[in-house]
Order: structure tokens, then C-alpha cells, then sequence
């Protein structure tokens, strides 16, 4: 600041006259002088003036005068460019174009345009965050459909893989694993494939010592048993040491394993001498021969009948060979092995198909297994396999942002329209000096380019947040979500609906908005005229409006089905009480512990004890936990001897101690018999707890207490009688909503491998270590794992649903908030233009309320359309929304929500019409008519 | 409002105010950024010598010589009206009678209105 006395100050002088640079260079040479010693003039008589506000009213005269002359000025003087204005009157000047003019021409376009955009920050600023969120939407959604279903398994020759499941057309199941005969049967009699590989999963198996114990604590891993093959055929190399080789499958002496980088980073301090070290799994010698590399990740398609935990990615920590000896001795009803196979090059998927129908008829043909089961095999390309479940999820999503970044493109169209209105008059002047049209037409386009690309900008930057709330919110079931990310792929997207939107919202106004007739518009202001265009022109941006309308009620039908639907899902009817329970796994290694009195009464021994601590309530044992592991499916009967019906029911089979259903919370039906006690450990323990559907079928309209069920354990051709001692209400164990299998509860004696359910009284976690540390003082060997309190496992299942719930409803609340601001803008620019009309039917006695109504009307008949053409579009979207609600329990034409998301469309168009309407209403006439 | 019979257009305000202030005789652009102020119509300087410039473009008005200045400027260019100037601010004047007639015609007090304003 200065400290001169002059006014204005010599500061404020030296700002003014570097402002004046910014007018066109010929004007400036013309005027420039005046021009300032004007503002030293005119800013002196101010400051005559007593008042401060006289000084502060010169002031806003001088800016906003700058504001709007400077921009005026370029306008007129782009005819005659680079030439100065001359006063010689209006005119083309026809003169022969230069080489590297047009480029001059462009970068003149673009830095006249960010001049104007300077000059109009509240429009720019509009446009540019309505462009980030559509723009930022889509293309965080498109790094997800890129990573996800673009992206090829990070495999060799990915794209000839694919899985190789059984079918079972007796019982209708599908996706089930392999045997290890049948497996050897496929590798020796096709000639389709190049190879085939497999992997067994083998969850929680215990890892023992090192050398001296000096490795740690027992710790309880995953296993994959794999084919020599495995990592060659997948193309992945271990980082240290060597990959199986064929003779790892009959070596004596210690079994071969690779471990999984995460095991050698966490218990052996990343240990550069690991190979030829040896590790002890369930008590047998195992020699590390190799590491697999950091970023080795098995991803593989999800198992309808897993035998175990299955994912969309296995977490395996150490990889095994089975022994040439085991595989063909093992049943060919033991579906254990997950296959995977490479077709031969050119050989399509429907050939190698055929060859297999023929291979499964002759299977079916030679082997009793196969001819009950109809064992059907079905090929499925793996990626297919792999993203089947979330494909149509993420798809859907993917439509819903584009829905997002038409109604951002609509709302800039009208906006960038409401602008070319009011700048109407600027356009006709142009028009009239001789400017070309398409040169205006250009200049306009070159605005809404710059305008596009600095939304696209602030929507890659959005697009980054975005993505991590995806990730953040993503349910474990999506695979492959840790390559997403904002890289060279997602930004040639980003360009191309970049491209895309500036073509909707930008060039089709821009060649609307120059179609004047100079004579109408020169002379009667910026408003212009009553012409016969504006009616048009109206109804042009209330057919965008309505249409910003009608997609944004698709979005809220999507959103708000899916809401609903996770509130049914949350509100589910489990079976049993998921507060306070905490749940914790014990495993016992296979190959110790063969002593079946042993191992009953290590169970009885630690239910004992945890039933000891102050805080708990109640304990069980159970296997499997509800919503934690898959157990196989049995057949089951009300009689045990051969008939044709055997095999039409199937039931999951469980195994649980007493306790189990107090712990969990489960209750008997009226008249149900009683859970298991203590006692019948000691007694025959032929029985078992069955559940009401289980009791419905066996026995319809009669107690199945004290009756007989008969069932066939996995593997298994005996038959064994069970007596019925309870009926529960249906435990759910795979899915929150929709039908399930009926549950058989056998009593747990001597099983390997149980998970411990506690009830407590209060803070479940905080049970944890003194669980821990029970365990540990029965058996060293056999720790607790995989603690987790029975709530999470149910949250996971909503998982999913909450996902996409949570993103569908995210893109609803967007489009929603942008239609209801396009309506707001259309509304408001209609009052503005019909100031004088309404001033007249003020002046000529109409109410506020009439007014009001007039303006509401006019809202309210946008947005009724909008709303009947958005239900007709849910409708016809029906099978899309549909795939979304995969929980079940809710119709895609569910109507309390359809009647619901159009009320609440309705009502938030109301309120955006209703603040125009109010304007108009208070309209002064006299101040309405004057501006006329 | 104007009927469509009307045929001439109305001017923006910022041309009508330069045009009354140079009808009593040419002026330099800041005499008519002052007079046009004292009317109730506060323009800068760059809106001013924009219009003058159109304006001149079209004929309305024509340079009138030079006036003696002090401060940075010697001297100051003046504006006066021409012929097709003064007759545009005629053909104004009448439009904005009608448009007065007009308003009474639709029973508009205008002095209610200046009052509140």
C-alpha cells in the first residue's frame, strides 16, 4: 500500500491501468487515456462526496464497469482482428488467409475464453462441478469395470483358460469340485487342452516349529494342495528356489512346499536361506523348496459346494503336491480338487464342451456315482467364471453413473443455453459487424472445451477419492479390486466422455444459440425480445429438465429398492442372536490326535473351562458356523431302505456339543423335544436335532420328536438311522433372504475340527485372551483362530448388498440434487424472462397466491412428466434392477418404494420451483414493467 | 410491453443516456459519464467509450473537436450529436411515451410506484 495522499492512491492507479491492458489492443490505443484519467476523475468527485459509501459506490461502478466492457470489447473487435478497431464503419474485410493463422485464431479463441470465463466465475464454477461429478463418477466406476472386467487373471495366456466343474442334473447342483479319478480320467482322455491343473483348499491346518520351536507359536494356515504343474500352468515363477517338478509327487522323505511370500515375511523375517529349511504342517515334515513373489494372488471362481471356505481369492500360505499314490485312490464321490484347464490354441470352448459331454456319458456310464448324480461337466472361461457373480452388479453401477453424467450434461446444457440467451444481443452484434457464424460458433465451443476439460480435470481428481470409498466399501466377494486404480486406460476414458458430454452439453447449444436475427436482438437490450424463438427455446429447456427429472427417478428407484431391501436384509429373521457371541476356531492337525476318547475329551475339557470365566453365559461347539463355512450336503429320509425317492431331499449337515444352541441363541418350536445335553455324551449318541423344515418333510402335521431320520454322510454309501431329540427354528447359514437348505444336527463327539461359540454377558471381544490362553494350556499345538464375533459374520453377508446400496444410492442423491437444481434454473430464468408479464397480471389484480400457483404449475407439470416417464423407464428397466438385488425379498416394481422415491422426487421439485415462484410472487409491477 | 405493430425498437439504456447527454451539445466522454450520472444512470468510463464507439460506428455521433484538459491528458476528444443521432432519440422519446400510455392504459399508477421506490 501507499502512503501518498493522491487519491485514488498510485497503488490503485497502477492496478486500474494494468486492467485497462486487458481491453482489446486497438481500443485501448483509442481510448486507454481517457479511459484512466476518467477513473482518477471520476473517483476524485466521489471522494468529494461525504459519505464512505459514495467512495465504496465509485469503486463497484469502476469493477463491475470493467467486468462487462472488457469482455464487450473483445466481442466487437474479433471482426477486423489482428487489425485495430477503425471507426470507419462495420464490415467484412475479405483478405487472403495466412499460413498458421488458424492456429493464431485458436489461441486467441482459447485465451479470449478464459478471459470470458474469468468474468463469469458463478457460471464457470457451476459447470466445472457439475461436469467433475458426472465425469468423476463415471470414470471412478470405470477403473472398477476396467480392473475388474476388462483386465485379464494375472495368468499366462488368461484368456484360453477355463474351469472345469462338475454338475449334478439329479439334485441341480451346480459348480461342484472334482475328483481326483475323475481329474486324471479328463487329463488322459480329451485332446482339447493343453494341460489341466488343480488345486485342493485345505483351510487351517497347523504350522509347527522350524528347528527347536524357535518359529513361534503354532499357527493354523491354509494348505493348497496343487498339481506339479500348478505354477508353471499359471505362469508364475517363485521368487526364491524352484516350482515343483514332476517328481515332487513321488519323492520320499520330506513333502516339497512353496510358501506364500506373507508366510516367509511373517514368521520367518523374510529369511534369504529358507530353501531346505524344514516346517512342520499338522506334524509332518515339509522341505521349503520355494517363495512365491509378493504380488501372487490366486484368484479363482467361487465354488457353489466348496467343501471349504471359498473366495474369490484363496488365501494359501503354503502349496503342497498330493501323492501320485493318493489321487486315484480317492472316491470318485469326494469332489475335493477345484480344476482348471488351458485349451488347446483355436480351439473354442464350445468344442472342448463337446468333448466332454462325450467323456462325462461314458463316466456316467461306467461309474454308479456318476449314473445316480447324472454327473454332468461344464466348462466355463475362467475370467467369466471368476467376475459371474458381481459382473451384473458392476455393470448396472456403470449404467447408473452414466444416468449420473447425463443429467450433469443436461444441467450444463441448460445452462450454457440460459447464457447463450443472454448473450444474445453480443452474438447479433457479431452477426451484424460481418462475423462468420461458424466463427462464433467456434468461439463458443472453445469456451465449453475449456470448460469441459476443467471438469474433466476436477473429475479425475474426484474419480481418485471416489475409487478408495469404493474399495473402502467393497465386499471381499469382488475379486481383483487391488489393480484399481486411476492409470493411462481410465484417462483416454476419461477424455473420450469428456469428448462425449462436451458434445451434448456444448456444441448442440452452441450452434442453437448463434441462430439470430441481428435486427431483432441489436438494439432491445440484453433481455431480448418477446421474438417467436423464445417460446421454443423455452420449451427446449423444460424438455431437459424433464428429463433431468425422469432419469433421476430411475437412479431413486434403484437406490431405494436397494435401501429397502438392505433394511429387509438387516431385519432378517436369523434363527438365532448375534449380539455378544464371539466365535473362535480349533482345528486338531490330521495325522496327531487319532485317539477319537482323546479327542472328546479335549472338547469336553475346553467347553468346561470357557464355561468357567465370569462373563460367559453360555458356550457350544459347533461345525460349520453359520455364514462362516460350507458344509457338504447330504441326502437324508424318513426311512433307510432303497428307494426311488432317496436323494430328493438334502439337507446341510452340522455337528454341535451341547450348549451350541444356547450359545447361539437358537429356540425349540412349541412342543420341540430339547437341545443336547451333557449326558448324551455318554450315552447312544444316535440323535440329533433337526430343524422345522427338516421336521415338516419328514413328518408333515405330525412331532418328529422321538422319530427316526435317515441319513448318507458325504462319501459315504452306509446309511446311518439318527433319533429325532429336538426341532429348532431354521438357523439361516448361507443367505440372509430367500430359500435355504434344511439343517440335521448331529452331536459332536470326537470331530477334528470345531468353532467355539460364546455367549457373554457384555463385551464379547474382551473374553478373547482368556480364551486364548485356555486353548493354549490344553494343547500348545491347537490355538484359537480365526476370532471373530458372530455379528461380523453376518454384517459380511449384508456386505454386498450394503455396497451396492451404498453406491446406487450415492449416484441417486447426486442426480437427484442436480435435477432438482436443473428444475431451480429453468424456473428461475423463466420468472426472470417473464418479469414483465407477470408485473402486468400483478398490476391487473392478481394475487400473490395466483402468481405462486402460476409458477408452481409450471414445476409441477415438468416434474409430474418427468416422474410418469421415469416410472415407465423403471419398468422397462426392471430386469437390469433386478440383478442388483441380489439378497432377494424385494420385487423390482416394489411399490411402497416406487410411490415413495416418486413422492420425494415430487417433493424436492416442489421446493426447487417454490423459491422462483416466491420471487415472482413478490415481484414488484412497477419495477417488472419498468425494465421493459 | 410493445405491440408487435410498433416498429421501432427500443435502445438500450447506456445508448439513450449518451444520447440525452450530448443533445444539449457535444461533451467529452467524462462530461458524459458525469451528466449521465446526475440523470441517475452511473456508468465507468469503459462501458462509456465503448457506446461512443458504436455509436460512432453507426452514425449516431461524430467527433467534435477537442477540449483543453488538465491532469495527464492535454486535451480531451468531444462528442456531438448528428443529424440521425438526434433522430433517434426522438423516435425514442415517442416510443416511451406510448409505452407510458400504454402502462396507464393497463391502470398502472406510476406515482404509487416512484413512491415506494
Amino acid at each position: 500500500m501507499s502512503t501518498d495522499r493522491v487519491y485514488p492512491s498510485t497503488w490503485a492507479r497502477r492496478v486500474y491501468g494494468r486492467l485497462v491492458r486487458l481491453y482489446p489492443r486497438g481500443f485501448r490505443d483509442l481510448y486507454g487515456e481517457e479511459i484512466e484519467a476518467d477513473f482518477v476523475d471520476m473517483l476524485q468527485h466521489d471522494a468529494a462526496a461525504p459519505s464512505a459509501s459514495a467512495r465504496i459506490g465509485g469503486w463497484a461502478i469502476v469493477l463491475r464497469d470493467l467486468a462487462a466492457s472488457i469482455p464487450r470489447e473483445w466481442l466487437t473487435t474479433l471482426r477486423t482482428r489482428p487489425s485495430a478497431p477503425t471507426p470507419r464503419g462495420p464490415g467484412p474485410h475479405p483478405r487472403p488467409r495466412r499460413r498458421g493463422e488458424l492456429m493464431s485464431d485458436l489461441l486467441h479463441d482459447v485465451r479470449y475464453t478464459l478471459r470470458t470465463l474469468r468474468f463469469n466465475r458463478g457460471f464457470s464454477a457451476m459447470v466445472v462441478a457439475t461436469l467433475a461429478l458426472g465425469i468423476g463418477a463415471n470414470v471412478a466406476m470405470f477403473s472398477v469395470v476396467d480392473a475388474v472386467l476388462l483386465s485379464s487373471l494375472p495368468y499366462r495366456d488368461a484368456d484360453r483358460l477355463v474351469m472345469v466343474w462338475n454338475r449334478h442334473a439329479g439334485t441341480g447342483a451346480d459348480k461342484v469340485q472334482v475328483s481326483g479319478p475323475d481329474f486324471l480320467d479328463y487329463r488322459s482322455q480329451t485332446s482339447s487342452f493343453e494341460d489341466f491343473a488343480y488345486i485342493h483348499n485345505s483351510p487351517d491346518n497347523t504350522l509347527t516349529g522350524g528347528t527347536g520351536g524357535r518359529d513361534g507359536p503354532a499357527e493354523q494356515i491354509d494348505v493348497g494342495y496343487v498339481s506339479t504343474n500348478f505354477f508353471r500352468f499359471l505362469g508364475r515363477e517363485p521368487t526364491i528356489g524352484r516350482a515343483f517338478a514332476a517328481d515332487d509327487e513321488t519323492s520320499d522323505g520330506a513333502t516339497p512346499s512353496v510358501i506364500s511370500n506373507g508366510l516367509w515375511a511373517r514368521r520367518y523375517g523374510s529369511d534369504p536361506d529358507i530353501v531346505g529349511r524344514t516346517i512342520y504342517i499338522a506334524g509332518n515334515a515339509m522341505e521349503v523348496i520355494g517363495v512365491m513373489p509378493a504380488d501372487f494372488e490366486l484368484v479363482l471362481p467361487y465354488s457353489e459346494s466348496g467343501v471349504t471356505g471359498d473366495g474369490a481369492t484363496f488365501m494359501v500360505d503354503v502349496w503342497r503336491t498330493l501323492s501320485t499314490r493318493t489321487l486315484p485312490n480317492v472316491p470318485r464321490s469326494m469332489s475335493i480338487l477345484r480344476v482348471f484347464a488351458r485349451l488347446e490354441p483355436g480351439v473354442p470352448v464350445r468344442q472342448a464342451q463337446e468333448e466332454m459331454d462325450l467323456l462325462a456319458r461314458r463316466l456316467q456310464d461306467d461309474y454308479r456315482v456318476h449314473s445316480e448324480r447324472r454327473t454332468a461337466i461344464d466348462l466355463m472361461p475362467m475370467h467369466a467364471d471368476v467376475v459371474g457373480s458381481v459382473k451384473p452388479i458392476i455393470l448396472s453401477l456403470f449404467g447408473a453413473v452414466g444416468f449420473v453424467l447425463l443429467i450433469a450434461c443436461a444441467n450444463v446444457a441448460n445452462l450454457t443455453l440460459v447464457r447463450a440467451a443472454n448473450r444474445r444481443r453480443e452474438v447479433a452484434v457479431r452477426v451484424a459487424l460481418g462475423a462468420p457464424r461458424w466463427r462464433i460458433v467456434r468461439h463458443l465451443l472453445a469456451e465449453n472445451t475449456v470448460l469441459a476439460l476443467g471438469g474433466a480435470a476436477a473429475g479425475v481428481l474426484l474419480a481418485r477419492a471416489i475409487v478408495g470409498g469404493i474399495v473402502g466399501v467393497a465386499p471381499p466377494n469382488v475379486p481383483m479390486l487391488n489393480g484399481v486404480g486411476v492409470d493411462s486406460r481410465v484417462l483416454v476414458f476419461a477424455l473420450g466422455i469428456t469428448i462425449v458430454a462436451m458434445l451434448l452439453f456444448g456444441v448442440w447449444p452452441a450452434l442453437r444459440g448463434t441462430r439470430v436475427a441481428p435486427l431483432m436482438h441489436l438494439n432491445d437490450g440484453p433481455r431480448g425480445g418477446l421474438g417467436r424463438g423464445r417460446g421454443r427455446a423455452h420449451r427446449v429447456r423444460a424438455g431437459i429438465a424433464t428429463a433431468e427429472i425422469a432419469l433421476s427417478l430411475v437412479l431413486l428407484v434403484g437406490g431405494g429398492l436397494l435401501i429397502r431391501s438392505f433394511l429387509l436384509l438387516q431385519g432378517a429373521r436369523l434363527g438365532f442372536e448375534p449380539k455378544s457371541v464371539l466365535t473362535a476356531k480349533v482345528a486338531m492337525p490330521h495325522g496327531a490326535y487319532d485317539d477319537a476318547t482323546f479327542r472328546a475329551n479335549y472338547w469336553t475339557a475346553l467347553r468346561r473351562q470357557v464355561l468357567e470365566l465370569p462373563d460367559v453365559e453360555a458356550a457350544g461347539l459347533v461345525w460349520p458356523l453359520p455364514f462362516a463355512d460350507q458344509s457338504p450336503d447330504a441326502p437324508y429320509g424318513p426311512t433307510g431302505g432303497e428307494s426311488e425317492d432317496w436323494g430328493r431331499y438334502v439337507a446341510v449337515v452340522a455337528t454341535a456339543s451341547p450348549g451350541y444352541f444356547e450359545a447361539i441363541g437358537a429356540t425349540l418350536i412349541d412342543g420341540g423335544g430339547r437341545t443336547f445335553e451333557v449326558a448324551d455324551l455318554d450315552r447312544d449318541n444316535a440323535i440329533a436335532i433337526v430343524d422345522e423344515v427338516m421336521a415338516r418333510r419328514l413328518y408333515p402335521g405330525e412331532s418328529a420328536v422321538g422319530r427316526t431320520v435317515w441319513i448318507q454322510p458325504l462319501g459315504s454309501d452306509e446309511k446311518l438311522a439318527r433319533e429325532i431329540v429336538g426341532v429348532i427354528k431354521h438357523i439361516r447359514h448361507n443367505t440372509l433372504a430367500g430359500p435355504e437348505r434344511e439343517v440335521l444336527y448331529e452331536l459332536a463327539t470326537s470331530t477334528r475340527r470345531m468353532v467355539l461359540v460364546v455367549r457373554t454377558g457384555s463385551n464379547p471381544v474382551a473374553a478373547l485372551p482368556e480364551l486364548r490362553q485356555i486353548a493354549a494350556s490344553l494343547d500348545p499345538n491347537m490355538p484359537l483362530f480365526d476370532a471373530r464375533t458372530l455379528g461380523e459374520y453376518v454384517r459380511d453377508e449384508i456386505a454386498p448388498t450394503r455396497f451396492t446400496m451404498t453406491l446406487a444410492s450415492a449416484f441417486a442423491v447426486v442426480a437427484l440434487v442436480m435435477a432438482a437444481v436443473g428444475l431451480y434454473g429453468v424456473i428461475s430464468y423463466s420468472v426472470t424472462q417473464r418479469a414483465s408479464e407477470l408485473g402486468v397480471r400483478v398490476a391487473l389484480g392478481a394475487h400473490d397466491g395466483a402468481i405462486l400457483r402460476l409458477v408452481l404449475r409450471q414445476g409441477a407439470t415438468m416434474a409430474g412428466l418427468g416422474i410418469a416417464i421415469g416410472l415407465i423407464a423403471s419398468f422397462g428397466l426392471t430386469r437390469i434392477i433386478r440383478s442388483l438385488l441380489v439378497g432377494g425379498g424385494v420385487a423390482p416394481t416394489d411399490a411402497p418404494t416406487l410411490v415413495g422415491v416418486s413422492l420425494l422426487l415430487a417433493g424436492v421439485t416442489m421446493v426447487a420451483s417454490y423459491f422462483p415462484a416466491r420471487r415472482a410472487a413478490r415481484l414488484d409491477p412497477v419495477v417488472a414493467l419498468r425494465k421493459e | 410491453m410493445r405491440s408487435s405493430k410498433d416498429q421501432t425498437p427500443a435502445i438500450a439504456p447506456a445508448t439513450l443516456h449518451i444520447l440525452l447527454a450530448l443533445a444539449a451539445g457535444p461533451l467529452h466522454g467524462y462530461g458524459v459519464m458525469r451528466r449521465a450520472a446526475e440523470a441517475g444512470m452511473k456508468m465507468g468510463p469503459g462501458t462509456i467509450y465503448g457506446a461512443l464507439h458504436r455509436m460512432r460506428e453507426v452514425g449516431w455521433i461524430e467527433p467534435a473537436g477537442f477540449e483543453k484538459a488538465r491532469g495527464p491528458l492535454k486535451q480531451r476528444r468531444r462528442y456531438g450529436l448528428t443529424a440521425e443521432g438526434r433522430k433517434v432519440l426522438q423516435a425514442e422519446a415517442r416510443r416511451m411515451v406510448q409505452v407510458a400510455d400504454l402502462v396507464r392504459a393497463h391502470a398502472v399508477s406510476v406515482d404509487d410506484g416512484d413512491a415506494a421506490r
